[in-house]
């Protein structure tokens, strides 16, 4: 808000002026008119109060032109200034042309050479010259606009020097008069000084480079005709004669005339000033307009390269820029998708039929194919093999450009601009659509850095959905088993793995203990984890014995799930406070047991879950019974823990799973996976973890004993509830 | 292990193909032989071998491999014989069960001879 009250003070304030110089020019008339007739001697009451009014008018006039050109200025941003002194140039000579124009008619048709005045004769001559002197004042805070909008401290002071330096010239020589002195020297030497200072002050004419070719011819046809005009009106000034211009402007006021000339002398001056340098820009106008859309057009296409991930829509504009840019008469941009044919992307006055037509050329068809570079073709008449193409009296092309497109170093499409004309094209056109051409390489790597970094994201939230999937699917809860002490753990690695392991209760009460590993890794894994438990539930009601249950798992998906996908999978069943044990093995890692102090791999005879029928994996499945004693142990793991690297690129393996069993200090089954786990982390070191961890450890404590929670010391507690979270 | 190369040579001994794989089968390298193994079978080349004797890792990924077009080739009479497992790679193969599934054999001309019969 607070500006725009601003704006209309200011406004207020000059039109203030403004009214009253109107008014004083009216009031001057009319007097003017009455007094003309009786009385005009110097020192008269008439003139006196006359030249009072006229000198209102014209500082008036002064003022208020100034408040208004200082708001305009400082309301201005910088950017557009050549383009305002152009329209500024062009109203003040218009203006002053017609005045000129209308001014000499009415004083031919109304004035004589008389040096009495008739009353209507007054009324004329004051209109004319007060016309006259709003001319110059007009054209004086012309060139103040046009110096002090250049934002040029240097110019902005000279052009306050100059437009005060005018006023003093008018008062040095209002002074000389009413001296009665009529060689004043004076007024002449600031004349000139103001002239010398206008000269220098006028040498930045930098943006006259900067205009348009259409404003620059503008310009110096709008300046040779203000030069005319300002000298005409000028002369007119300091000549004096009935018909002269310094006739009315003397009379309106006395010693006017040569205010009025200076101005229009200076204004000659810088009319003369900008002729010149329009004229010299002219040739090269052209040349610099295509320069300046290059410019904007490159800029154009970075920013589109910057913000577009849309490949389509950035060969879209490819084709687009590349028009403007050069001297063409068409162009295309086709692509070579890896898989298949050549596809035209998009086109600019040309059409399908026309390039498919130039395509059954074969000579231009391998034109376009063995092009590696930026390539420019002057014309189809040099080569033979080209000629016919542009045989036409109307041909589609005679001459042509061709910008190969490439993504690192595969060529994956070509830019092709044509001109109808032979040579039509110059070298410029060639460099510019290169520079076209290397940005787009760019553009492509971008677009596809940033596909491949929205497909990592995608991945990495599959991984964690996957994840997700399969801590649910592992038990939440060990089931306490009297007479066992059981301890499970798992490790995830960063990439999902597919390991599986279940405590089941079938129908007779006894539990299936389930160690597993789903082939292959990731979502898929994950997935067939989650069909794997779902299966076991379904079956845990109905199966008899470790054997049975591996046998129907396998029955239930074999032919359900991909060929190339497995299960390894051991069971184990146990019933409470019993000693016997029954173990069967469908491919997964043998069982290391410790049984009657000492330690074995047991590796029952079985096949993968999924890989062979029925018949088959049923008649090679063996199950083995074991009776162990109280402190025996089983000890059930997946290929992540055995397999498990160190930076020698030396597996886990077993023997340091049986050296924990064999140790005096295995007497929980959570002691027994801490041990293990230490040895694994001594073993690896510092390499990387690619497979989940996953193993279980169970203790036969005995018939009746206390279940393996309340067997353990209280500060184990805490890290065995972690481990069933995991 | 996935940025390990995995290469497969191919060879012919008369009609039958031997595809010898060197480096690390894994989950990342599997489709590279399964498509190798897919365009013999295409081409209706079913007595294949595959040599492991520059095998240095399997992972179970890879293993699926040999399941895939395994019941193809022996509907025509033919077979997929692997042969010269490293002791470390076959222990995976036997733990799985495949030596009751595929004929593992010491070497190609062992293969060459199972054919033969």
């Amino acid at each position: 808000m607070e500006p725009e009250i601003q704006n209309a003070q200011i406004r207020n304030n000059y039109l203030l002026f403004y009214v009253v110089a109107i008014i004083s020019l009216c009031l001057k008339i009319v007097l003017d008119s009455i007094f003309v007739l009786a009385d005009r001697s110097p020192a008269s009451f008439g003139l006196i109060s006359s030249t009072i009014l006229a000198i209102s008018f014209v500082t008036g006039l002064f003022i208020a032109r100034f408040v208004q050109i200082s708001t305009l200025i400082l309301q201005h941003r910088a950017g557009n200034s050549g383009k305002l002194i152009l329209d500024g140039a062009g109203r003040i000579i218009l203006i002053t042309l017609i005045v000129l124009l209308a001014g000499s008619l009415l004083l031919v048709i109304f004035t004589d050479n008389n040096t009495s005045y008739g009353m209507f004769e007054s009324i004329i001559l004051n209109i004319v010259g007060a016309t006259f002197l709003y001319v110059a004042i007009e054209s004086i805070f012309f060139i103040y606009f046009a110096l002090q909008i250049r934002r040029h401290e240097k110019t902005k002071k000279f052009s306050r020097i100059l437009a005060f330096g005018t006023l003093v010239i008018y008062v040095l020589v209002l002074l000389g008069k009413y001296a009665q002195d009529t060689n004043n020297p004076l007024a002449g030497i600031s004349a000139f000084i103001l002239c010398i200072l206008l000269l220098l002050t006028i040498g930045r004419t930098k943006w006259i480079a900067l205009l348009t070719k259409q404003e620059k011819k503008k310009l110096v046809w709008l300046s040779a005709l203000g030069f005319f005009v300002f000298t005409f009106f000028s002369v007119q000034c300091f000549t004096e004669s009935a018909t002269a211009y310094s006739r009315p402007i003397e009379f309106f006021l006395s010693g006017s005339a040569t205010i009025v000339g200076v101005s229009m002398m200076f204004c000659a001056i810088y009319t003369a000033r900008l002729f010149f340098p329009a004229l010299v820009a002219l040739p090269t106008a052209s040349a610099v307009d295509r320069r300046n859309s290059e410019v904007s057009s490159l800029t154009h296409l970075n920013k589109i390269i910057a913000e577009t991930i849309d490949f389509d829509m950035l060969i879209e504009n490819l084709t687009q820029r590349a028009l403007e840019v050069s001297r063409a008469t068409g162009a295309w941009c086709e692509l070579y998708p890896s898989s298949g044919e050549r596809t035209i992307a998009s086109y600019k006055f040309i059409n399908q039929d026309q390039i498919d037509w130039l395509y059954s050329y074969s000579a231009f068809d391998q034109l376009i194919g063995q092009t590696t570079v930026t390539t420019l073709i002057e014309s189809f008449d040099e080569d033979k093999n080209l000629a016919p193409i542009a045989s036409f009296p109307k041909p589609i092309a005679r001459s042509l450009i061709i910008v190969p497109l490439y993504e690192g170093l595969s060529k994956i499409g070509a830019l092709i601009v044509l001109n109808t004309q032979s040579f039509g094209f110059e070298n410029d056109d060639l460099n510019v659509l290169s520079s076209f051409g290397d940005n787009i390489s760019v553009a492509l790597k971008n677009a596809r850095l940033i596909r491949e970094s929205i497909s990592h994201e995608r991945i990495q939230q599959e991984i964690q959905v996957a994840r997700q999937i399969q801590d649910k699917l592992l038990p939440q809860k060990i089931p306490t088993i009297s007479g066992y002490d059981i301890a499970p753990y798992s490790l995830p690695a960063t990439e999902v793995g597919g390991d599986y392991y279940d405590l089941i209760t079938l129908r007779d009460g006894k539990v299936a203990i389930f160690m597993g590993d789903v082939s292959g890794k990731g979502v898929p894994a994950a997935f067939y984890m989650a069909e794997l438990k779902g299966v076991v539930l379904a079956l845990a009601q109905e199966v008899r014995g470790a054997r049975d249950f591996l046998c129907k798992i396998n029955a239930t998906l074999f032919g359900n799930i991909e060929k190339q996908t497995y299960i390894t999978l051991s069971c184990v069943v146990i019933e409470p406070n019993s000693p016997k044990i029954s173990l069967a093995r469908a491919g997964h890692m043998p069982f290391l047991v410790k049984q009657h102090g000492g330690v074995s791999v047991v590796t029952p005879r079985g096949l993968g879950v999924g890989l062979a029928k029925p018949e088959i994996f049923d008649a090679l499945l063996e199950e083995y019974f074991l009776d162990l004693e109280v402190g025996d142990a089983c000890f059930l793991f997946t290929d992540g823990l055995s397999e498990r690297q160190n930076l020698q690129d030396k597996d886990f393996g077993y023997e340091p799973i049986l050296d924990v069993l064999r140790s005096p200090s295995a007497e929980s089954a959570k002691t027994i996976i801490k041990e293990v786990m230490k040895s694994v982390e001594y073993h690896a070191g510092t390499c990387a973890q690619h497979d989940d961890m996953t193993c279980l450890a169970f203790i036969y404590r005995g018939n009746g004993a206390i279940n393996q929670i309340k067997s353990l010391p209280p500060n184990d507690r805490t890290s065995v509830d972690e481990s069933e979270n995991v | 292990m996935s940025e390990t190369k995995f290469t497969i040579e191919h060879q012919s001994i008369g009609e039958i193909k031997c595809l010898k794989i060197q480096g690390y089968l894994d989950a990342h390298t599997a489709p590279q032989l399964e498509s190798a193994l897919g365009n013999l079978v295409e081409e209706g080349k079913h007595k294949i071998i595959v040599n492991f004797s520059e095998l240095d890792y399997i992972s179970s990924a890879g293993l699926g491999v040999f399941m895939v077009y395994i019941e193809d080739v022996r509907e025509t009479g033919g077979d997929i014989k692997l042969a010269e497992m490293k002791p470390k790679v076959f222990t995976v193969f036997d733990l799985l069960g495949f030596p009751m599934l595929f004929e593992i054999v010491e070497n190609n001309q062992a293969a060459i001879a199972k054919f033969a019969n």
